[in-house]
């Protein structure tokens, strides 16, 4: 490690536990208080809460589609209400279920399993939270005023288009999806950059613990799959509100455009919700064997395979729509042979099991019963990656058997063992045991129940997505037995939700450490301080807890007057700077209430994107504006406010003396070596810099959505007969060329400026971002006029849509990037500068090089295309 | 005005360690362009019903796939001795990534490999 180790006298340096508190503790009480909540553990409670509710939802919804087939022509739900429950079933269950479940449970532990006191970004991680939960009560307000809803979670076009789904039903489905889309991309940033920059001091990347690894690798698959799906509902907004023609076959579109785009995110969206869920098992089997898993490198392996393989086998979905079969071979031997590294994480773990004497607690029973139910789903899938076979049972039951199987044999199950394993974690205490006995028995039974007779009813013929179905077809028995496995299962949800209640309150006190795990989250007090970890561990192997000696090095030097972290290198996690996280405060909250906006209005009018947008913009002006952080400005303020009430500042006072105490002891006490951080500088540029991967995830998702609606261009024009129907003038060549000329010099002061950070020179960087602004308008003003002098419209027809998406997406880049640095440049000439905006400078610098380059690609696509060449 | 921060200079093993990174990522990216152009050629192939474009693609990819794995097992074999210097812990990160290089590239090779089964037994038309 580069930092040094030392050992000095306690007093000097001891983590003071009140001012720690004061440090990172919310302040504010009251519902500003609860808006404005920044903490990890309190938002990844409340995404936990959340996705709870929804859960319950779905499966209400999911009783009642039963109860509804329990018997033929039954008339409980009505054709278009049924519609309604098993779209918003769907959607509930994938979108506000099962990926923010995973998210929550990560943005609560991956920070204190790495170490760390907070996430890199903790004010993105309430904005995520908010928007997701604004996604879903989008979903469900319009679901109770009957305008769920109902073409299915997938909304195949034309299904979905506006020639037959009428009404707003569908453009709720749609906005919903980006909305949530959102709130996945900048969680999975968040946590990227976490467990990348923020890693206790030797928690190389061979020694990270393997659910931190499932996250990482499930945050990568977020950014690199979710744009697809919002691109995709964009587009269809776009298609029904403002007249585009992305799959109107008429125009130039293509209805199976949208089966790719949404494919080409579901699939990988199974294995988004697999992949935590296989780090959960093995946290799982290691607490429960009490031993090494077997196999680390090949798990670890395996889980960034099934990450990188779950790309390739979107089209696996679409072997029913008339696609060449040597076209399909090519997805179903990858779909075969993504078996490879899912049978090699079953061998770890059984080889993990053999011989080891388990303790048999609730979640142990979890794991057993994942192996039998998630084999069945994946032999399924197997059977239906062959094309003879998919087409047999293709839109039956069979296929809704295969994917509960996969879903919840493959993450359910696992997540409630989790839930079992981490409850006295998030509450000090411990669930019920016997209550958890019969609510795992009754799941178990009730899933069986449920969903293997639905592999028979496949196989007979029924099929799915129908509200009813004619007597003497054979189906009746099985539905009866389906359904009465579904109450079933709602008792055990029911057992859940009580057990989870009454052992909030009052069940059995748990200690740290219940299990005697070896993971760092289990090295600090359950529930955690505010402040995690007291003294910030460093880590020596890949069991820190059970290997930790007494001489076993702590982080010193870390300012307990701020809310300060230590940086660390990405491969091998060695100390390199400090830096200072930001505090509680309400903007995430305003930002994404302007988004809401924003999505909510464009239903109705498409001045809602104008709206929402000033909005959202004006919101995020006021997040980024330097002002004194929100603590220090209602210090003085306390005293004399409400805020704190005099009981709280007796409690704070007695459990600092308490601390005051406790710090007298441990200065008894032989001081354990330390490694000493205080020296580090407290900011970094270029790729040591936290922000620097957050801008760097940002590019990474927004150059997926370019080369998706890229594709997407190069994917109609192949098809289409004259591309494009209305020439391009050479008037609008020139002058597009001349703004992203305009752009490609903008680089020039662009550089400049980034220099001039570097040397810290206030000079080089005020005229390089004036420059860069100037030349960043003219070429926005120079597309704007030649957007305006175009002989054809978004909604004349696809390559029409197309030229102006791809046009108006990257104008918004460069609109934001000109808005930026004028923040910046505000920053510049009013000050203080601080070290961070020298910082923000130089990542500014790197988005905008983006920006540039971007536009060259989307000017050489629209313009030098061969086909659309305008000489 | 305070005074800049660290700079972001580059030691010789950050490169290491850049390479090693490519190293990792290089099969599977392989593997993925070509299954998306391979899919895409075997819709156009349908006029000649001949897959001389994916046949040739499909050689050059799985080459070039052979040739990354190649390398893995080439740094993985030599890691011992390249950096004596380094750290016990730096060491086994090291070879940690090795090894991951190694096995994702062999894999996608191995996905690779698989591809020739449909080239062999289908038209593109089919």
């Amino acid at each position: 490690m580069s930092a040094e180790l030392a050992s000095r006298p306690a007093h000097q340096h001891a983590s003071n536990e009140a001012s720690l508190l004061a440090s990172w503790q919310n302040p504010v009480r009251g519902l500003r208080g609860f808006f404005s909540e920044v903490d990890h553990k309190v938002l990844g409670k409340r995404y936990l809460i959340t996705a709870l509710i929804f859960f319950v939802a779905g499966g209400l919804e999911a009783l009642a589609m039963r109860l509804q087939l329990a018997r033929p022509e039954q008339t409980l739900l009505s054709a278009d209400l049924y519609d309604q429950v098993f779209t918003t079933h769907g959607s509930t269950m994938m979108f506000l279920f099962a990926v923010p479940v995973m998210s929550g449970l990560g943005l609560y532990v991956v920070p204190l399993m790495i170490g760390t006191r907070n996430t890199a970004f903790p004010r993105l991680a309430a904005f995520s939270y908010y928007t997701y939960a604004l996604g879903g009560l989008l979903l469900y307000v319009s679901f109770l005023l009957n305008m769920g809803p109902d073409t299915g979670w997938f909304a195949y076009v034309p299904l979905s288009g506006p020639d037959y789904a009428p009404g707003k039903r569908v453009d709720v489905w749609a906005q919903m999806i980006t909305f949530t889309e959102i709130s996945a991309l900048a969680l999975a940033v968040n946590m990227i950059v976490t467990i990348f920059k923020h890693r206790a001091p030797g928690l190389s990347l061979d020694r990270m613990p393997l659910f931190v690894w499932a996250i990482l690798v499930q945050s990568f698959m977020i950014v690199f799959a979710m744009p697809a799906v919002a691109l995709g509902s964009l587009m269809l907004a776009a298609d029904r509100l403002i007249g585009t023609h992305f799959f109107n076959y008429g125009e130039g579109g293509d209805v199976l455009l949208w089966q790719h785009l949404f494919w080409f995110f579901g699939h990988p969206e199974v294995y988004i919700i697999f992949v935590p869920a296989v780090g959960m098992m093995s946290t799982l089997i290691i607490s429960a064997t009490r031993r090494e898993i077997f196999g680390y490198p090949a798990l670890v392996l395996s889980t960034v395979a099934t990450g990188f393989i779950g790309f390739g086998v979107w089209l696996h979905h679409m072997f029913a729509t008339g696609i060449p079969q040597l076209s399909s071979s090519f997805f179903t031997a990858t779909s075969v042979l993504i078996t490879i590294p899912t049978g090699t994480q079953f061998f770890c773990w059984i080889a993990s099991l053999w011989g080891a004497r388990i303790r048999f607690h609730i979640h142990t029973l979890y794991i057993l019963s994942f192996f039998a139910v998630f084999m069945l789903g994946g032999i399924t899938g197997v059977m239906l990656a062959s094309v003879p076979i998919d087409l047999q049972v293709h839109d039956t039951f069979f296929v809704v058997a295969h994917l509960h199987y996969v879903l919840i044999g493959g993450a359910v199950f696992p997540l409630l063992g989790g839930v079992y394993y981490w409850f006295p974690k998030f509450t000090g205490r411990l669930l019920d045991e016997r209550l958890g006995h019969w609510q795992f028995w009754s799941f178990f039974v009730g899933f069986n129940l449920v969903f293997f007779p639905m592999h028979l009813l496949g196989l007979r013929g029924m099929p799915r997505r129908v509200f009813t179905y004619p007597a003497q077809r054979g189906f009746e028995s099985l539905n009866l037995l389906a359904t009465l496995g579904a109450l079933v299962l709602a008792v055990s949800v029911l057992l859940l939700l009580v057990n989870l209640w009454r052992s909030a309150r009052r069940g059995r006190l748990a200690g740290d450490d219940p299990w005697a795990s070896d993971t760092l989250e289990w090295g600090t007090s359950s529930p955690p301080p505010p402040f995690n970890f007291r003294d910030p561990p460093t880590v020596s192997s890949r069991h820190p807890l059970w290997t930790r000696a007494t001489s076993e090095p702590i982080v010193r030097g870390l300012r307990d007057d701020r809310s300060e972290v230590l940086v660390t290198r990405l491969l091998d996690a060695e100390p390199d700077h400090r830096t200072e996280l930001p505090g509680p405060t309400l903007w995430p909250l305003w930002v994404a209430l302007g988004t809401g906006v924003m999505f909510v209005v464009a239903i109705f009018t498409p001045w809602g994107i104008v709206i929402g947008g000033v909005l959202t913009g004006a919101a995020l002006v006021g997040w980024y504006w330097p002002r004194v952080p929100f603590k220090e400005e209602l210090a003085p303020e306390q005293p004399r406010s409400s805020r704190l009430d005099s009981a709280e500042v007796a409690a704070r006072n007695e459990a600092r003396s308490e601390q005051d105490e406790a710090a007298a002891l441990r200065r008894a006490e032989p001081e354990p070596p330390f490694l000493e951080v205080g020296h580090l500088p407290t900011e970094a540029f270029g790729h040591r810099a936290p922000l620097w991967w957050g801008v760097s995830g940002l590019m990474a998702i927004e150059s997926t959505v370019f080369a998706l609606l890229i594709v997407g261009y190069f994917y109609l024009r192949d098809r289409a007969l004259d591309w494009p129907p209305t020439p391009l003038p050479a008037r609008n060549f020139w002058l597009a060329s001349t703004a992203v000329a305009c752009l490609m010099v903008s680089c020039l002061p662009q550089h400049v400026s980034t220099q001039g950070a570097h040397k810290g020179s206030l000079r080089r960087m005020r005229w390089g971002l004036s420059l860069s602004t100037l030349l960043g308008a003219s070429f926005w003003g120079l597309r704007y006029y030649e957007l305006q002098t175009l002989p054809f419209r978004w909604d004349s027809h696809a390559h029409g849509s197309l030229f102006w998406f791809l046009s108006g997406l990257h104008m918004s880049h460069g609109l934001t990037s000109c808005v930026e640095n004028l923040l910046l440049l505000c920053v510049l000439w009013r000050g203080p500068v601080e070290e961070k905006h020298l910082v923000d400078v130089a990542v500014g610098g790197f988005y905008w090089y983006f920006v540039v380059a971007s536009g060259v690609l989307v000017h050489a696509v629209l313009y030098l295309d061969p086909k659309a060449f305008p000489f | 005005m305070p005074t800049p921060p660290v700079s972001d200079a580059r030691t010789p093993s950050a490169r290491r360690d850049l390479w090693l990174s490519a190293l990792v990522c290089l099969g599977p990216l392989l593997w993925f362009a070509s299954l998306g152009a391979l899919y895409a050629l075997s819709t156009h192939e349908c006029g000649t019903q001949v897959p001389t474009r994916s046949w040739l693609l499909w050689s050059l990819a799985s080459a070039a796939c052979a040739l990354v794995t190649l390398l893995s097992w080439r740094e993985r074999r030599h890691a011992a001795g390249q950096a004596p210097d380094t750290s016990a812990t730096k060491a086994k990160r090291v070879r940690f990534m090795q090894e991951a290089a190694l096995g994702l590239n062999a894999l996608c090779l191995v996905l690779l490999l698989g591809f020739v089964v449909p080239l062999l037994g289908l038209r593109p038309c089919d």
